[in-house]
C-alpha cells in the first residue's frame, strides 16, 4: 500500500508524531474549533431532515439541494422577466397616453414663431393707428386713439391666449 | 457522552498536534487549516467504527493521509516517503538556532499579513498573530461583528493566494 499510494506506515507515522511533538508544534488559528463544530452541527441538522445513515438518503439530500438551486434560479429568471415586461408596458403606455406631436417642428420654435407674429401684429397696428391719427382732427384722434388702444389690447390678448394654448 | 461532545474533546486535545502534522507535511498554513478541519470531520463521521485503542495515532493517520492526498492533487511530483520526507524537512531548517517552528511560522504569517492592503492587514494580524477572536476584534475596532467576520474571510483568502503564489514560485 505504501508504494502504491505513498502513505506512511505505522512506524513512519509514530516517528512523525514524535518529531512534531518534540520539535515544536504550530498553533492553529483561534477560530478553528468553532469552525469545525459549526460544520458538524450543520451536517447533523441536515442529516436530521433526511433518513439517517444510508447512501440513498445522502443522494436524496444532494438531489433535493440541486432541485432547490434550480427552483431558485427559475424564480430569479421569472422575476427579472416580469420586471422587463412591466418596463416595456409602461413605455408603450406613455407613448400612447401622452399626446405627442410628430410633425417635426420643435415646440420651442413654435413659441418663438408665435412671439414674432405677436410683435409684428403689434407693430402693424401701431403704424396704422399713427397714420389714422395723423389724418383725423384732435378730439376724434383722441377718441380714435382710445378705441384703437382697446382694439390692440384685445387682439394682443387673443394672440397671447392662442400662444399659451399651443405651449401648454 | 454524545458524538459532538466527544469530537469537542478530541479537538481540544489534539488540534495542535493534527495541525502541526498537516503543516509539516504541506508547509502551507492555510492548507493545514483546511486539512485539519477535514481530518476532524472525517474522524467525527467514523467515530462509531473506531475501536478506541489509540485515538491519537488514528487521528494522525487520518491527517497525514489527507495531507498526502492534498500534495498529490496539488501536483507535487514527489510523494513523501520515509527517507525523502524527513530529509527534506531537516533541509528547510537553516540552522539549529532556527529550529523553533512556532516562531518561524508566526513571523512568516506576520510578514504576509503586512503585505495585505488596509484594513485586511490589521484584521489578519489580529487573527493570526495576536490570536484574537472575531468578537474581540469587533469590540476593539468598534465595528459590527458580521463586518469583521467578512473581513477575516477575505483576509484569509488573500493570504491563501499569497501562500499559493510563493509555493508555485
Amino acid at each position: 500500500m505504501k508504494e502504491e499510494y505513498g502513505y506512511l506506515d505505522d512506524k513512519e507515522l509514530q516517528d512523525l508524531i514524535a518529531q512534531v511533538e518534540n520539535g515544536g508544534m504550530v498553533m492553529p488559528p483561534v477560530y478553528l474549533k468553532d469552525q469545525i463544530m459549526g460544520e458538524v452541527l450543520k451536517a447533523a441538522s441536515e442529516s436530521e431532515k433526511t433518513a439517517p445513515g444510508n447512501v440513498q438518503s445522502e443522494n436524496n439530500t444532494i438531489f433535493s439541494n440541486l432541485e432547490k438551486r434550480k427552483n431558485a434560479a427559475k424564480m430569479q429568471f421569472l422575476t427579472y422577466s416580469l420586471k422587463i415586461l412591466a418596463a416595456a408596458a409602461m413605455a408603450v403606455f406613455c407613448l400612447t397616453a401622452v399626446p405627442m406631436d410628430f410633425s417635426g417642428t420643435p415646440a420651442i420654435w413654435k413659441g418663438n414663431n408665435m412671439e414674432q407674429r405677436i410683435n409684428r401684429d403689434m407693430e402693424r397696428y401701431e403704424e396704422e393707428s399713427k397714420k389714422l391719427l395723423d389724418e383725423k382732427p384732435l378730439d376724434m384722434k383722441n377718441e380714435y386713439k382710445d378705441n384703437l388702444k382697446e382694439l390692440i389690447s384685445d387682439k394682443s390678448e387673443e394672440l397671447i391666449h392662442i400662444w399659451s394654448d399651443l405651449t401648454n | 457522552m454524545n458524538k459532538e461532545e466527544q469530537l469537542s474533546e478530541m479537538i481540544d486535545t489534539y488540534q495542535n498536534l493534527v495541525f502541526s502534522i498537516c503543516y509539516k507535511v504541506t508547509a502551507d498554513y492555510f492548507a493545514a487549516e483546511d486539512l485539519t478541519q477535514e481530518a476532524f470531520l472525517a474522524a467525527y463521521k467514523n467515530l462509531d467504527s473506531f475501536e478506541g485503542t489509540n485515538e491519537k495515532a488514528w487521528l494522525c493517520r487520518i491527517a497525514t493521509n489527507k495531507s498526502i492526498d492534498y500534495l498529490r492533487s496539488a501536483g507535487r511530483r514527489v510523494v513523501p516517503t520515509e527517507d525523502i520526507f524527513f530529509e527534506q524537512q531537516s533541509e528547510t531548517r537553516s540552522s539549529p538556532e532556527e529550529m523553533c517552528l512556532e516562531k518561524e511560522v508566526r513571523e512568516r504569517l506576520l510578514e504576509y499579513c503586512s503585505k495585505l492592503k488596509s484594513p485586511y492587514d490589521e484584521i489578519a494580524k489580529a487573527v493570526y498573530y495576536d490570536e484574537m477572536k472575531a468578537e474581540e476584534i469587533a469590540r476593539r475596532r468598534n465595528e459590527n461583528i458580521k463586518t469583521v467576520q467578512t473581513q477575516i474571510y477575505r483576509a484569509r483568502d488573500m493570504l491563501r493566494k499569497l501562500y499559493g503564489k510563493e509555493r508555485s514560485a
